[in-house]
């Protein structure tokens, strides 16, 4: 049931707010840690046996390398003597992470890719089984929580339910974000009694997720799928509009979803990461990636790009080279590496591999062209803040997107090859309101012009959110009331709605 | 206390504005009518609740294979009874129940048709389409083809009458792609009924037997759900409580169900073919076995009304 | 120490006066590009370890702030 997570976190959320509320606020996290407990079994009981070896590994792993660091006096030693010591507990410490990584990617990549990989008939039946839910995302999690221990960012838990809890926290687990540590544990550990002014600030940012799922991410699927679903027919600037309905439909239901696990977690309390800042408005490409997805992308830059860069193998290995060839094997490298991996996160399939990698070349494209461009840009003497070359900019960057997009929504690469060359090819008419009804395009407009409208007002710096916390309680309800309410009627599900399912549920 | 009186008092006055927006949008989006969206879905199962009252001679229950396979119009054009098919996809027993219940309040049907697929349907909670409080959620799509009257009119299921008596006709043919022998092997151990559906089926049956109301069993033909292990287990509990069984998936002289015309979904469900042949198996068998209390009720002058209904049928459903 | 430091940021960013330079991350005399190479070199040099938690740009603005970051991280 493709609405059945929305459901499971409303009830569940439910539950937990009055659990939550009479709890004193030494166990309050408890409370919440065996909610999630309890989600994760409910979807699939024996996903909490791989949650439990996550977390009970991340646990052992922190605490070791926290008292390896400990037993060792560094004080008064001599500074050669001082340096070996060091050295030794590092290298220990890496065995720890080694261990901790093959164990955990181990699962990871068992349960997400086998199904994948040996999509025949090898396979026993009994492996094909659902994903543990958010594996895929409290496994990056964990994973950022060991290596900042180990790059001694910050000491280790000692409160397994606390961790735990950071592991596991519910609303996070169908679509992310994967938050740090040391920013969720933060709001996380302060227990703080539920307020009205965080409810009301949760209800009103649950309501705005909705109302991006179901008013825009809804009917613009209908667009997209109308057109996917019989690319062969279409051609040219019909498979951009296609594009462009699925970059709004992936956008809006993204987007949606996060607000509303952002929602639930303020509720108690709890702030998330931003995942999403304003993505469409990025001059290019590496910026769009740092507003698009952002613990995504912040992720793989703190914990593939950074290591892999600065790694000494790597400097061994360009120190010979001349500095220019260099600098761009080393970058090659590295964004090789994070590309890849980001491709393959997201699914064990060519066409996965090659989005990454299709962000890999434009990636390595603008670190080329980029100092030209700009040497250029002195030459000709235009200023970089020009707002016509700032549009001209984010346009440019929009393509490049959209054709990412159209690669991300293709059944398979084969697919995505057959649309771009229909990109030039004539095809047959196509008319908007035969896929999509007058009233549902009217709806689907207005709504754009809500999510457009959000848009200027954060470029304005007009914090709607300061604004709504300033009102009064019943002005509040009202609000929410009425927007429940606008949602209920026109939102695109139920009866004569085809549900689309959540796109990155499944990751 | 001037001020917490203000508080209570502002708490109440958004209390009852936000309840009353949410019945009026509730009564609003809800069908007025058969033909309106959604309307099939509020009508449908609950329809026998606009026939004058005691003009039902036989109640048909169950999913979605009655208002697929059985046609109120072709039993009254052929034998001159009286029915009405009141199912709803997915039903369970508890819901069964409940509009046996109901029946009884204007209905005295002399007999009562149980399809025994929705005996292995889960049991539980379902969303209750015909309760206000869920009808934004259930009928919000409706917001399209809002019109006047339904600002204004409260939907009203005694005066929507239904010319088809819960039946809808579907003129797809889609192959059944199952074996001639689909029902697998005739000894098949039986195949329990869920605990808590033979409750309800229990229920259903002193009901009948306490309005002295005979129930007769009735499998439609299904290859996609039926087999001999539910047929056995169906048999057996039937025989327990001495009510009468016919499977209509087991092929005999009279009637055998044709794979490659009769359905409209590979095999779930019958189209207006197979539903017009086993709603006539059904009539026949009703006519030999409960002759002493059935009347041939064509031509009379109450009944004209189900002229229409079998009018309307050959009109727009018979090919 | 610090002529060492020098050296490394002569060869990463030739030709510019990163000797009284305060901003050289705000100003994009730096980019991440070199700082990248930047860290590896000083890692190298000086035998420590820059982690992302000190990629911040208040320690790589100006060359003093990088002496410190070293001797922080108790290099030689």
């Amino acid at each position: 049931m493709p609405y059945a997570m929305l459901a499971l976190f409303g009830v569940f959320a439910a539950v937990s707010i009055p659990a939550y509320a009479i709890t004193t606020a030494k166990y309050r996290h408890v409370v919440l840690l065996l909610v999630s407990l309890f989600c994760i079994g409910y979807y699939s009981p024996y996903g909490l046996f791989f949650l439990a070896i996550t977390v009970l590994t991340t646990y052992a792993a922190g605490i070791i390398m926290d008292e390896i660091t400990k037993r060792t006096d560094l004080k008064g030693l001599e500074k050669q003597l001082r340096k070996q010591k060091r050295q030794e507990i590092k290298r220990k410490k890496k065995w720890v992470v080694f261990g901790y990584v093959v164990l955990n990617i181990g699962i990871l990549f068992v349960l997400k890719y086998f199904n994948m990989f040996f999509s025949f008939d090898i396979v026993p039946a009994a492996m094909k089984v659902v994903l543990p839910l958010g594996l895929s995302y409290y496994t990056l999690q964990s994973l950022s929580y060991v290596i900042d221990v180990f790059r001694g960012k910050y000491e280790a838990e000692r409160d397994l339910f606390k961790l735990g809890l950071f592991i596991s926290f519910f609303p996070q687990l169908h679509e992310g974000p994967f938050g740090r540590y040391d920013l969720l544990m933060s709001s996380m550990c302060k227990n703080e009694q539920i307020k009205k002014e965080n409810v009301f600030n949760g209800i009103g940012r649950v309501l705005w997720g909705l109302f991006k799922i179901f008013m825009i991410s809804n009917r613009a699927c209908m667009i997209s799928d109308a057109i996917f679903s019989e690319y062969t027919r279409y051609s040219g600037w019909v498979i951009f509009v296609g594009g462009i309905a699925f970059t709004i439909q992936l956008y809006a239901e993204f987007s949606g979803y996060i607000d509303v696990a952002a929602g639930v977690s303020k509720v108690f309390g709890i702030e998330l990461t931003r995942n999403f800042d304003l993505p469409f408005l990025a001059r290019d490409v590496a910026q769009f990636w740092r507003k698009w997805h952002i613990s995504l992308g912040s992720w793989f830059r703190d914990y593939i790009f950074y290591p892999v860069s600065t790694a000494k193998w790597l400097r061994k290995l360009t120190k010979k080279m001349n500095m220019a060839f260099a600098d761009f094997t080393t970058i090659t490298i590295s964004l090789l590496a994070v590309w890849f991996l980001t491709g393959l996160w997201h699914g064990a399939s060519i066409k996965y591999v090659c989005y990454g990698l299709y962000y890999f070349i434009l990636m390595m494209v603008l670190n080329t062209c980029g100092p030209l461009c700009n040497k250029l840009l002195v030459k000709l003497k235009i200023d970089r803040e020009n707002k016509v070359l700032i549009v001209l900019q984010m346009l440019k960057t929009q393509f490049f997107v959209l054709i990412g997009m159209i690669m991300f929504r293709a059944s398979d690469f084969k697919m995505f090859l057959q649309m771009l060359v229909n990109l030039f090819n004539k095809g047959e008419r196509f008319s908007l309101i035969k896929v999509i009804e007058t009233p549902e395009l009217i709806v689907l407009g207005l709504s754009l012009v809500v999510l457009l409208l959000s848009a200027v007002m954060k470029m304005k710096k007009i914090e709607i959110e300061v604004m709504f916390d300033q009102l009064e309680t019943y002005q509040k309800y009202l609000l929410c009331f009425a927007a429940a309410c606008v949602i209920l009627i026109f939102g695109a599900y139920g009866l004569e709605y085809l549900p689309p399912d959540p796109i990155y549920g499944g990751f | 206390m001037n001020k917490r009186m203000k508080r209570l008092s502002l708490f109440l006055l958004c209390a009852v504005l936000s309840l009353g927006v949410y019945l009026y949008i509730g009564m609003v989006v809800t069908p007025k009518n058969i033909k309106d969206s959604g309307g099939q879905l509020y009508y449908r199962g609950m329809g026998f609740l606009a026939e004058p009252e005691n003009s039902l001679d036989v109640m048909v229950y169950g999913n979605s294979d009655v208002y697929s396979g059985f046609s109120p119009a072709v039993l009254f054009d052929k034998f001159g009874f009286t029915a009405y098919g009141s199912g709803r996809p997915k039903q369970n027993m508890n819901n069964v129940n409940k509009l046996l219940q109901q029946t009884l309040r204007k209905q005295q049907p002399k007999l009562a048709v149980l399809e025994t697929d929705c005996f292995y349907s889960k049991s539980g909670v379902q969303m209750d389409t015909s309760n206000i409080l869920f009808a934004p959620f259930v009928y919000h799509s409706r917001w399209k083809e809002l019109k006047t009257r339904d600002f204004h009119d409260f939907p009203s299921r005694t005066e929507t009458v239904d010319l088809n008596k819960g039946y809808i006709p579907s003129k797809i043919v889609c192959e059944a792609k199952y074996k001639k022998n689909y029902m697998g092997n005739p000894n098949a151990k039986p195949k329990a009924i869920p605990k808590e559906n033979e409750k309800h089926i229990r229920s259903f049956i002193e009901k009948c037997k306490q309005e002295n109301i005979p129930l007769l069993l009735v499998e439609l033909p299904s290859p996609s759900s039926w087999n001999y292990a539910k047929h056995n287990a169906v048999k057996e509990l039937a025989k327990q409580y001495d009510v009468e069984f016919i499977d209509m998936n087991i092929p005999t002289d009279e009637f055998c169900v044709d794979l490659k015309k009769d359905f409209r979904d590979n095999g779930n469900h019958m189209n207006t073919f197979g539903a017009a042949k086993s709603t006539e198996y059904i009539g026949q068998y009703i006519k030999d076995k409960y002759s002493h209390c059935m009347i041939d009720k064509r031509g009379k002058k109450d009944y004209e009304a189900w002229d229409d209904v079998v009018d309307y049928y050959n009109r727009h459903t018979k090919l | 120490m610090m002529e060492r430091i020098y050296k490394i940021l002569e060869q990463i960013i030739p030709n510019t006066d990163f000797r009284n330079a305060k901003d050289l991350v705000d100003s994009k005399i730096l980019t991440s590009l070199n700082i990248v190479k930047l860290v590896s070199s000083l890692n190298e040099e000086f035998d420590i370890e820059i982690t992302p938690m000190h990629l911040v740009p208040e320690n790589f603005n100006s060359v003093e702030s990088m002496y410190e970051l070293v001797q922080e991280l108790d290099g030689e």
